[in-house]
């Protein structure tokens, strides 16, 4: 068969689906599916309304049409296909240079478009399960650009609707079949439908298992980076910090004075917002960020999401020393190497992609697994300080995409026990701004002495300093006011005893700083909760933290959280796609009442038990009911049998007259099984008893028109009162 | 009736079930590719379907029980015959066909527990003990079709006639004149011994008109004597497999015809017990004697002064 053969019988004209429930549930896939794709932002106004509203508009359109030849529909099908792709070629050519992230949007609509031209033409059955199977391809788009639990209701609809189409589909199939039974009931569609329920309850079952074995999305070298601004506002002083959630303490805001200045920088706030992400971080000011989402992080592992570092530490406030940034201006991606580390590292790395997804406007710090070496930031310009720390020249706000790409070391502790012999040696400029002594005090100065006596390298005494900080002090985010005058690093580890990660990471620094070695507190966000379903990590404001880096010669700035465990370099992150999803579970249903979780528990065991009870009993109850045979039924059985021997079964239309005089005619008995019949049907239906000489015959006849050999007893036994026939 | 043989197998390459496991190959590179984990999540809802897709029907298969509650006794090569099915547990739903000699059936479907009629047609003359029912599960999602081929033992054999040839050979002109003439003479003063229904050719002064008025149609009158003139017909059906048939088909022709003509037909055919001989009243008879009549015996010889009509597949 040539290929154009091919082509035609392919394109052959199939026999119309009748059944208007196939296409129905076709309908709400390719509809749910559509919705979950528009609800990602896809299409202005004007081409959600041609969606949403043509879909169900090509249906009935096809459903009219659908015994027509069709070729001026197929022509304009066609014709609208081929428009719709120039205009997706004219659309992504500007983008010409982009990563596929450019297309993704662009490319979604395209589907969409062919969706609904094509739903114009879906006469057969063949026909509806293409869209069926595109439909799938839609939530797949979907899948992809949806960060959030928003996909859930589409994806249900979808997938009931999908399971329904499929066996709605079937059984159409077989009906258009000669039934065995003869013609279909009334009640065909409801009974098709029933394996629906087993159909999406095994499903979820299995899928549940494949998803806590299956690896997770993503690995460190994606292929789509996504960058997207919704609104370009400028800083109003470009490489500046700025940071709206702050309110009036924002530093690109100017000074702020008095009562202001009080509530703002020493005081709680009401704002979500962690006061670290400025100029400085007071470690007198008390308050703590909300429990809000912020943004979520797509990452093949998890990192602490740097934002920037201080260096100069008054024994109160951490500040900068350095503000001055450089203008980083290129074609996306734009390349960063921070200049403080130019030939310095020598020691593994691997790639980490991460995206973000800003969920509450913030400060402009483009936050990433450090150190960074490119960022996908729509704005085509970032700002870069000396310590490799990037700035937007725009508002960070809601909606905002960017993609950093991270060289993390993959350094572990042998490694960075080794550093310390590295030929390299530490910069001199690192130790003149990171090494100096710090303001401290002598019992501060002592305890960091006495810690790591029998440290022999610098990671050594990152670990003994790590432990003593342990056992001298607990975590706690409420620790009274630090008092006027007090040294916060002595009023932590002696008096108070008690604090939370800027208090620790602040220690640890000061510490490290009075043995000589280089170190400085970085504000960032930890990794935060991750979604197992997104495959995001969740990071809320409560997630905003201090940590520490210490200079390894070689190696660079390395991460240490003296609060809590660090992700350590070469951390391969989730290996199954459901890790964690208890835990997100029971976070995410931390806020539903007790009373509630448990009235849905004993809902569910009782629905359980009350399944599992009509299926054990349903063949007891059944027995139960079925009404005890007379003699009348026990002897039409027996005919019955005696029939199926001679090769004549029953019809079900036959009445027993009828059945005996058949039987007569394949097999003559001088008329015996006719009055057979004459008796069953008067024991049956006249209302009175026949004699025990007639029964006696009757059986005794029965048993004779048995072929030999064949004498098995029908089920039930004979009894001996007389009732209906029943049949 | 119990299945001798069952056998289960996928029906060719399921088209359907290889795009959709071709979707979730997909589905699993972008989940890669992008990080989405809403596309893992569908994969992992899409993947159980088609496994269930592939396995459910199995399992269908495997439940279902089907038996032949009856079938009919005398059919025709060539010619429908008709068999009663029983259909239980094929849950949502199945679709079989009757394989009979090697010729099938058209599909029917049942699902659940059904009972009915289907028809298919015996292609040879012999004795069917057995059939196949070769049932095709695809359901509840008809995605992957399996197929499984039952044998069933039929309650009663089923004895295939060869189909007729018409005759119009010269041959019978003879004898059907001394046949006319019998009858006109014995008709009136002969004995009904029964009633049977019309064949095409019987003279319509043999209408049993009370009978026909009876049964609701056309019956005619057997008669005891006088006698009526003898045939022998010695069916030898050694030889070449397709000659024989025909041999078989036309021994059928001329004795269905013999009958009509009021003759009495006897027939001598091997069969495989041996050599048999004896007289057909019936076509059904004759059906029944050439379906049991085999190609590697010689029949037995005639009697002498027989009129004898030879019938050989040589």
């Amino acid at each position: 068969m040539s290929i154009l053969e091919r082509i035609k019988q392919a394109n052959a004209r199939q026999p119309a689906e009748e059944d208007v429930w196939v296409r129905a549930s076709v309908l709400v896939a390719v509809v749910a599916a559509a919705l979950a794709v528009v609800d990602q932002g896809v299409g202005g106004p004007a081409f959600r309304i041609v969606v949403v509203g043509g879909l169900p508009f090509a249906y009935w359109y096809s459903w009219r049409t659908r015994e027509r030849d069709g070729f001026w529909r197929k022509a304009v099908v066609a014709v609208g296909a081929v428009l719709t792709l120039v205009w997706f070629v004219t659309t992504i050519a500007p983008r010409a240079g982009g990563t596929f992230a450019d297309a993704q949007v662009p490319l979604a609509e395209l589907l969409l478009m062919i969706q609904v031209l094509h739903g114009l033409d879906v006469p057969g059955r063949r026909d509806l399960l293409f869209s069926l199977l595109s439909s799938a391809v839609l939530m797949a788009v979907a899948g992809t650009l949806s960060v959030s639990m928003g996909l859930v209701p589409y994806l249900v609809v979808w997938g009931v609707a999908s399971a329904s189409a499929l066996v709605l589909a079937h059984h159409s199939a077989l009906a258009e079949l000669p039934s065995l039974a003869g013609e279909p009931g009334r009640n065909e569609h409801r009974r098709a439908l029933r394996p629906v329920v087993k159909i999406v309850a095994w499903s979820m079952a299995a899928g549940l298992g494949l998803f806590l074995v299956i690896p997770p999305g993503g690995t460190s070298r994606a292929l789509l980076f996504p960058a997207q601004i919704l609104k370009l506002l400028p800083i109003p002083s470009p490489g500046e910090l700025s940071n709206t959630s702050l309110g009036a303490a924002d530093p690109a805001a100017g000074p702020v004075f008095g009562a202001e200045a009080k509530a703002g920088r020493s005081g709680g706030r009401a704002s979500f917002a962690y006061f670290g992400f400025s100029t400085s971080v007071d470690l007198s000011a008390r308050g703590r960020p909300d429990n809000s989402l912020v943004m979520r992080v797509r990452a093949a592992r998890p990192a602490l999401w740097r934002g920037q570092t201080f260096d100069v530490w008054d024994g109160r406030e951490w500040t900068m020393s350095d503000q001055h940034t450089e203008t980083l201006y290129a074609p996306l991606p734009i390349p960063v190497r921070p200049p403080s580390e130019d030939g310095l590292i020598t020691g593994p790395t691997g790639p980490l992609v991460q995206t973000y997804y800003v969920v509450k406007p913030g400060p402009n710090l483009i936050f990433g697994a450090a150190p960074i070496s490119k960022v996908y930031f729509p704005d085509r310009q970032v700002y870069e300080l000396s310590d490799g720390t990037l700035r937007s020249g725009v508002e960070v706000g809601k909606g905002t995409i960017y993609t950093v790409v991270s060289q993390p070391s993959t350094a572990g502790s042998e490694a960075l026990r080794r550093a310390d012999s590295n030929p390299i040696g530490t910069p001199a400029d690192i130790k003149d701004r990171y090494a100096q002594p710090p303001v401290i005090t002598p019992r501060v100065r002592d305890l960091a002495l006495r810690a790591t006596a029998v440290a022999t390298t610098t990671y050594d005494k990152v670990i003994d300093l790590e432990d003593a900080i342990a056992t001298q002090t607990t975590y706690s985010l409420n620790i009274p006011p630090l008092p006027a005058g007090a040294d916060a690093v002595d009023q932590f580890l002696f008096v108070d005893q008690k604090g939370f990660c800027e208090q620790i990471a602040t220690s640890l620094v000061v510490m490290l700083r009075s043995l000589g070695v280089p170190a400085r507190v970085v504000a960032g966000y930890a990794t935060g909760l991750r979604n197992p379903f997104t495959g995001l990590y969740d990071v809320r404001a409560s997630d905003a933290h201090l940590w520490t880096e210490v200079w390894f010669p070689g190696l660079g700035w390395q991460s240490f959280d003296p609060t809590a465990v660090v992700p350590l370099a070469g951390d391969q992150g989730s290996l199954r796609a459901g890790t964690g999803l208890g835990a997100y579970l029971s976070h995410e249903l931390s806020g539903v009442p007790g009373w509630l979780e448990i009235a849905v528990l004993v809902a569910v065991i009782a629905a359980l038990l009350t399944v599992a009870t009509v299926r054990l009993s349903g063949p007891w109850m059944a027995r139960r009911r079925r009404p005890k045979p007379s003699w009348s039924d026990w002897c039409l059985a027996r005919l019955e049998q005696v029939g199926r021997a001679r090769g004549r079964p029953r019809r079900p239309s036959e009445t027993v007259y009828e059945y005996a005089s058949a039987l007569e005619e394949v097999s003559p008995s001088d008329g015996e099984l006719d009055r057979v019949a004459a008796l069953v049907s008067r024991a049956a239906f006249s209302g009175h008893a026949i004699s025990d000489e007639d029964r006696q015959w009757v059986e005794r006849a029965l048993d004779e028109a048995m072929p030999p050999g064949r004498h098995r007893k029908p089920e039930p036994a004979a009894p001996r009162a007389p009732a209906n026939v029943g049949r | 009736m119990r299945s001798r043989r069952s056998r289960l197998r996928p029906a060719g390459v399921p088209r359907r079930g290889l795009i959709l496991l071709g979707l979730v190959g997909s589905f699993y590179f972008i989940a890669r590719a992008s990080g989405a984990g809403w596309v893992i999540v569908l994969l992992c809802l899409e993947g159980p379907v088609v496994a269930l897709a592939a396995i459910w029907p199995v399992f269908t298969l495997l439940r279902a029980h089907v038996e032949v509650l009856g079938n009919q006794r005398d059919a025709t090569a060539g010619s429908i015959a008709t068999f009663s099915l029983r259909v239980q547990r094929a849950g949502s739903g199945v679709r079989l066909q009757l394989i009979v000699g090697g010729d099938p059936s058209g599909w029917v479907a049942a699902a659940g527990t059904s009972q009915g009629e289907i028809t298919a047609t015996p292609p040879e003359r012999g004795i069917v003990n057995v059939v196949t029912v070769q049932m095709e599960g695809a359901g509840p999602l008809g995605l992957v079709t399996w197929v499984r081929r039952l044998e069933l033992v039929l309650p009663v054999a089923m004895e295939v006639g060869p189909t007729p040839t018409p005759v119009t050979s010269d041959e019978l002109a003879g004898l059907r004149a001394q046949t006319d003439e019998a009858l006109s003479m014995g008709a009136g003063h002969d004995t009904i011994k029964g009633v049977r229904p019309y064949a095409f050719g019987d003279p319509i002064r043999v209408v049993h008109w009370p009978a026909t008025a009876r049964w609701g149609e056309v019956m005619v009158k057997e008669f005891e004597g006088p006698d009526a003139p003898e045939v022998t017909i010695v069916v030898d059906l050694r030889g070449d497999p397709d000659r024989s048939e025909a041999a078989a088909s036309l021994a059928a022709g001329m004795a269905r015809a013999g009958l009509r003509a009021g003759l009495a037909v006897s027939l001598l055919t091997a069969e495989r017990a041996g050599p048999s001989a004896g007289s057909v009243t019936s076509p059904t008879l004759v059906g029944r004697r050439l379906a049991r009549a085999v190609t590697d015996a010689a029949p037995p010889a005639p009697d002498a002064g027989a009129t004898v009509l030879r019938v050989s597949a040589t």
